[in-house]
Parts: C-alpha cells; structure tokens; sequence
C-alpha cells in the first residue's frame, strides 16, 4: 500500500514537473522579424578620347561618386523593400555639350529611389513580387515597374524565375532647373539648337527576364538566363553630334525600335575545401547589328572562417553596330548614324579583386554587423577607354524577435 | 554555329549529371558565394559594363538606355 502511495506520489510529481517544463520549452515555430540593411558606395573615374558628345573624339573623362542604401524589412512571408541613391556625376563630355569648360568640370547628379513589395507562398513554394521608383536626373526621368515571380521545386533541386520589367523614360531637360522646374525641352548642342531634330521625346523599355537554377550536386549549381528586351521611341541621345565626311554637322540618328536577346550562363563550383569558381557566360544580339560574348571567371578562396579573397577576369568581344562609323566617316545622305564609340567593335578587359570580411558582430537588441566587402577594378576597352572602380559594401541585420526577447524583464 | 553546339552539349552534359541533395548533403551549395543571385556590387559591375558596353549582360540592372553624356 504504502509501495502504490510512492508510486503515484511520484507519478503526480513528475507530472506536475513535466507540465511545468512543457510551458518553457515547447516548441515554438519562430516567425521571421527582420530588417535587412545594405550601405553601398561606389567610386568610377574613367578616361578615354572617343567622346559621343564631340562626335567620337575629345575627351571622356568622368567621375561618378555613387552612394546608395537598400532596406528590406521581411515579416512573416511579407517583404518590402526600399532603395535609395545617388550617382553625382563630374564629366567633362557634359561641359561640350555647351562647349562651356570650367576648370572643374560640370556637375550633375542621377537621385533615385525604388520600393518593392514580395510576399512568399509558403506551402506552394512560390514567391511573387512587385515593385516600382522613379529616377531623376537634369535631362532624363524614368518610371519603372517591375512584376515577378519565383517557383521553388519541392527537393530544393530547381528555381524558377520570370520577371517582366518596364521602363517609361522622358528626356526631356528643365525639370531641376530653377527657372522652370518642368520638362520643358530636348538638350541638343548648342549650336544645333536651330531646329527641332526629333518629334517625340519618350523611350519605353520592356524586359521579359527569365532564370532556370539546377543544383547538379553537391558541389555544383547552374544558372541559365535568357532574357529578351524590346526598345521603342527615342533611341537616340540629343546631344551626341556627328560630323559627316562633306563638312555637315548633325546629330545622332538611331531607329524608333530596337529589339535585344541576352542568354546569361552562370556555373558556380566549389572545388575542394577553400576555392569557389564562379563562371559566366554572357550572349547578347540586337537588330542594330550587336553581338556579344562576354566571358568572366571569379575565383573565391576562403582563407580562414572569415576571410575571403576574389581575383576575377572578365573578357567581352564586341561586334560593332551597323550604323556607327568614327568622326568624319558618315556621309549625310545616311538614313541612321552613330559615332558613339559604346556601339563599336572592341575587346573589354577587366581586371578585379575582392575582399569580403565576415564580421557577425553582435552590437545590441538584436542588431548584427554581418560583413563588408571591398573590391577594386581596372577595366580597361581596346579603344583605350580605361577606369578604375572601386567599391565597398557595408551588410547588417536587425532580428526584431530578438529585440522584444531583450526587452522583456 | 560551332560554338552554339558546343553549348548545348555542355547543357546536356551537366544536367545528365543531376543528383538529388539532401539538406545535410547542403553545406557547399548554401555556402553564400555559391549563391547564383547578384548582390549590390555585382549590380553596380552590371550597370557598369550595361553603358560602357552596347551589348549589356543578361540581369543587368538597367535595360533602358539612359542618359548617356558619361
């Protein structure tokens, strides 16, 4: 008797222990509260002397300081994203336009922000997004919208994506200026300004980007990206003059309509205990007679837990469009011209590495430094264009969840 | 043409050989340089080469034409 008393005595107890340790530690499915944070700067100094702007000769020496923040605060299966920056532009082509050159060079300035909203489909392992901004610079404004959706297969083997994107520009000048604060007109070179070269002033983009992922093993993931881009309205830039053979003086003539086909190939490897090879191909034609192929290798060692160094090689051959010809070559009884050497036939090289520190340093209520990365380039065309560009990236996290844990007493 | 049929024997070559991953088989493939997606300095690199070149790459940031006085 006493034996049974012990016994559910001891039952009861353990009962009662179980159920009190039930309350702390069950378990319970942890709901994504975070705040994601990128602050980027970029630094571009280029020089050459093919400049579009004086018809394919002069000086194209430019700067562009461009700092920039991306925000993504992901609650649930719900993400909005912000993006904001600047790219303030020191460019020497820009004073030609007037043929007025100051000591320093003009300055102009590209402000943009872009907000986005996805929402994931847990279960059905789809995610789907939208999002839109506008960007503004003295001469030239673009809305875009962007609609997307990806699919995840059920092993985790395959992802799919298609995105479809558009582009609504106006370059019309005025809108920063102080006299007008609206668009008011197309910039053409000072003294071209006897007429009116061109009827419309609007240039519409739509982008249809697609994206097939394969995990082939363990070590191995495939990337493949077609994507096709039609191009309608003002293709031409205003300003860009072209001096003909017979002494005339024009401006740069492009179809109304232009349409592009890219194939992007990704193989990213991880080949033994410390190297990652990154591979890319780039295909690329378009009905102005274009074609590319852009080769690129970047090779990623991991040299302790927290450091990683990249070297990258990029090679682009380029095969020049049908309507370009140097200064002085195009005859004006031409239909379409061009002497803007960015649609020549070149070689591009570029020259990289990169430096990525993983930080994971916990700096309270939940924030964490996750890591910079520093990367500096030499790129460099066979038409001696040449730049330097150098990069950082600062990634940080705010886990909202962990936050609210620390403040309860 | 050469160089067309070279990659689609490549594309057939890798995917024949596919192999399912478990999750605990994951730990190069969710390494986070493995990862395919571009982060802001690649978007920057896009960008970059989208103006500098005509012939832009597939992804790239920009699809429109822009400015370009730069």
């Amino acid at each position: 008797m006493k034996r049974n008393f012990l016994f559910a005595g001891s039952i009861l107890v353990s009962s009662m222990f179980l159920r009190a340790q039930k309350a702390d530690t069950v378990f319970k499915k942890k709901i994504i509260d975070k705040t994601e944070i990128d602050i980027f700067y970029n630094h571009y100094s280029q020089d050459g002397n093919n400049s579009a702007v004086t018809g394919g000769i002069g000086t194209e020496k430019l700067t562009v300081y461009a700092p920039s923040i991306k925000i993504v605060r992901t609650k649930k299966n719900n993400s909005i994203s912000f993006k904001g920056g600047a790219d303030i532009i020191s460019s020497a082509s820009t004073d030609n336009i007037d043929f007025i050159v100051s000591s320093a060079s003009k300055l102009d300035m590209r402000s943009y922000i872009n907000l986005g909203y996805a929402h994931e489909f847990t279960k059905k392992r789809i995610a789907i997004r939208a999002g839109t901004g506008i960007s503004i610079e003295s001469d030239y404004l673009s809305l875009p919208v962007n609609l997307g959706a990806t699919y995840t297969s059920k092993n985790k083997m395959q992802v799919l994506n298609c995105d479809f994107q558009m582009n609504f520009d106006d370059l019309r000048w005025g809108r920063l200026n102080e006299n007008y604060h609206r668009p008011v007109r197309l910039i053409y070179p000072s003294e071209l300004r006897y007429q009116t070269w061109f009827k419309t002033y609007k240039r519409n983009s739509f982008s249809l980007k697609l994206g097939f992922q394969q995990v082939l093993n363990k070590r191995n993931v495939l990337g493949i990206y077609p994507e096709f881009t039609l191009q309608k309205g003002l293709l031409s830039t205003p300003f860009h003059r072209i001096y003909f053979k017979d002494s005339n003086l024009g401006i740069e003539n492009l179809p109304q309509l232009r349409q592009k086909v890219l194939l992007g190939i990704k193989l990213n490897s991880f080949v033994g205990g410390i190297t990652i090879l990154k591979n890319r191909v780039d295909l690329y034609m378009d009905d102005f007679g274009l074609k590319g192929l852009a080769l690129e290798n970047e090779s990623s060692f991991k040299l302790n837990p927290v450091l990683t160094l990249s070297p990258s090689f990029r090679i682009d051959f380029q095969k020049g469009s049908k309507y370009f010809k140097p200064y002085g070559m195009h005859i004006s009884q031409e239909i379409f011209y061009t002497s803007d050497y960015d649609l020549s036939s070149m070689k591009t090289y570029q020259f990289a590495l990169a430096m990525r520190y993983l930080a994971l340093k916990n700096i309270g209520r939940g924030a964490v430094f996750n890591d910079i990365k520093f990367k500096y380039a030499y790129y460099w065309r066979s038409n001696q264009l040449n730049a330097h560009i150098f990069s950082v990236l600062f990634t940080g996290l705010v886990d909202h969840a962990l936050k609210k844990n620390h403040r309860k007493p | 043409m050469k160089v067309k049929l070279y990659l689609i024997l490549l594309f057939i070559v890798l995917l024949a050989s596919c192999k399912v991953v478990k999750p605990h088989e994951r730990i190069f493939i969710n390494d986070p340089e493995m990862q395919l997606g571009s982060d802001e300095m690649d978007n920057y690199d896009n960008y970059v080469h989208s103006i500098r070149e005509g012939s832009i790459p597939a992804g790239s940031a920009k699809s429109s034409g822009g400015c370009g006085c730069n």
